[in-house]
């Protein structure tokens, strides 16, 4: 007769911390049962035998045992390892920085099965050399879509006006989006979008990931990109996330800008990812939109 | 109705369920167990305890642990100045010493880099790495080489990787503890990782011997 104590889930390690003499407790993402807490015996010691198959940033299968407190790893196996997101600083960083924003948006025992898709998909990318910059923005778009907060980037926010072509507009998170000229917004009313950046936003919501992949942009557009982003996402989490913080330092050292973070194009082919540029006006986003400007 | 603890004993547990590893199940044991031992024991570790605060301090050159302003190791004049090792904790550094493998000198960390939990490389011991580097090109005497002894966990990669960055240029040669099979081990029972790594990191067995 099975023993019903036992269950076997697929889960990416997100954080863990060193409990007792060897153990470990584990933060772990499943896609049927969201995001649980396990205890790992003994996996410190060199010896452990799951010990090396336990680290965060790849895909396990892993058979846990249901205890009082925590449920207990009884047996691992590595379905992807995903070794190219440890090989680089930064794609490390950025894989962290999925981690920690999935981490921080579900509650314990909540299914979450987009989300964990939505991770494991980053991370295909991210082994398969896209650019980690274009992944991170990605994934802060398609997390926002999961969580129901999709930013809205056609219409202002205030009137519902369907924007045009060259139309003056800001960014305000707090109110969900873009907010045309015609309203005064929030006293604390952050600077204007760039016609160019709202274009990429708007790729980032429509186009697929491969399509992405594809694209040439300047740097400030990226750099502009990120920054609204990353405010949006600031306010939708309450608060920074640790992750980005070192993310940023370490983009800093790699000379400062998104276009050396940008420079490397992923491998064509691998994971699914295509070098190719978008069609104009693939996924209603028009020729200009997907080129802004010059080619950085 | 439980009985209240008494105030001093209440401390004490609370005190001893702050330690890493000790839930409050073994504070209480603990605790009820220093009561029960003979007055001298009991306050031998408390003398124990504030001498470690006391005088106990960090090597101003390595920051591993010391008695002194300088650690035995760093005062050592037989112990190579160019060659360092970089380790997480000062645990590491007992027990590579253990190993009689090294004589070189270390920079202990204090940590390993993991954003998650909020500790990035200010929190540690790096700029004075960076420092020290830096110093000994100034002198026109660069470091031979630095060994990045982290953690082989994703933590100890990321320190290692962010370190050897930094360090680029600036130094002799930067070198990582290999990973692989621990000896005795059975290869049957290794994970994937590690045999991948092992895999990777595989030498020309002329060069082993």
């Amino acid at each position: 007769m099975p023993d019903r104590r036992l269950y076997v889930t697929d889960a990416i390690v997100l954080s863990r911390f060193d409990f007792g003499e060897a153990d470990r407790i584990l933060t772990l993402l499943t896609p049927g049962l969201g995001k649980i807490k396990a205890i790992a015996k003994g996996i410190r010691r060199p010896t452990s035998r799951i010990g090396g198959s336990l680290e965060p940033l790849a895909e396990l299968r892993l058979q846990l045992a249901r205890g009082r407190t925590f449920d207990v790893v009884t047996q691992v196996t590595m379905q992807h390892a995903w070794l190219g997101l440890r090989d680089r600083l930064e794609v490390t960083a950025t894989a962290w920085y999925c981690a920690e924003l999935v981490d921080r948006s579900l509650e314990e025992r909540h299914a979450a099965e987009p989300l964990y898709l939505l991770l494991r998909r980053s991370y295909e990318l991210l082994d398969a050399r896209m650019a980690p910059g274009r992944v991170a923005r990605w994934f802060e778009m398609r997390l926002c879509d999961e969580l129901g907060v999709r930013p809205e980037v056609d219409r202002c926010v205030e009137c519902g006006r369907l924007l045009e072509a060259g139309d003056a507009v800001r960014w305000i998170p707090l109110l969900g989006g873009v907010l045309c000229g015609s309203h005064p917004g929030p006293s604390q009313a952050s600077a204007g979008l760039s016609t160019d950046a709202l274009r990429v936003l708007k790729a980032y919501q429509r186009m697929d990931v491969e399509a992405l992949a594809g694209l040439r942009l300047p740097a400030a557009v990226e750099v502009e990109v990120e920054r609204v982003l990353g405010e949006f996402v600031r306010h939708v989490m309450e608060r920074d996330t640790r992750s980005r913080r070192f993310l940023e330092e370490v983009r800093a050292g790699y000379g400062g800008g998104t276009s050396a973070m940008h420079a490397q194009a992923p491998a064509a082919g691998s994971a699914g990812v295509a070098a190719q540029a978008p069609a104009a006006g693939s996924a209603g986003v028009a020729g200009p939109a997907a080129r802004p400007g010059a080619a950085s | 109705m439980s009985t209240p603890l008494i105030e001093p004993v209440a401390r004490l547990i609370e005190a001893f369920s702050r330690l890493p590893g000790i839930g409050p199940k073994t504070a209480q044991r603990l605790t009820y167990h220093l009561l029960r031992a003979p007055d001298a024991e009991a306050r031998t570790l408390a003398a124990a305890l504030v001498a470690v605060r006391d005088e106990v301090v960090f090597c101003d050159l390595c920051f591993n642990i010391s008695d002194a302003p300088t650690c035995p190791i760093c005062r050592d004049p037989v112990r190579d100045p160019r060659r360092l090792c970089v380790v997480e904790e000062p645990l590491d550094v007992l027990a590579i010493e253990r190993t009689g493998e090294w004589r070189g000198r270390y920079h202990v960390l204090h940590g390993a880099i993991s954003p998650m939990d909020g500790i990035g490389p200010e929190r540690l011991r790096i700029r004075e790495l960076l420092d020290r580097a830096l110093a000994a090109e100034g002198s026109g005497e660069p470091l031979d080489e630095v060994i990045l002894a982290t953690n082989p966990s994703l933590e100890g990669d990321a320190t290692a990787m962010y370190l050897a960055e930094r360090l680029a240029g600036h130094v002799g040669s930067i070198t990582r503890i290999a990973r692989g099979l621990p000896v005795g081990g059975d290869l049957e029972y290794a994970d994937e990782v590690t045999l991948i790594r092992a895999l990777q990191g595989r030498r020309a067995v002329e060069e082993v011997r």
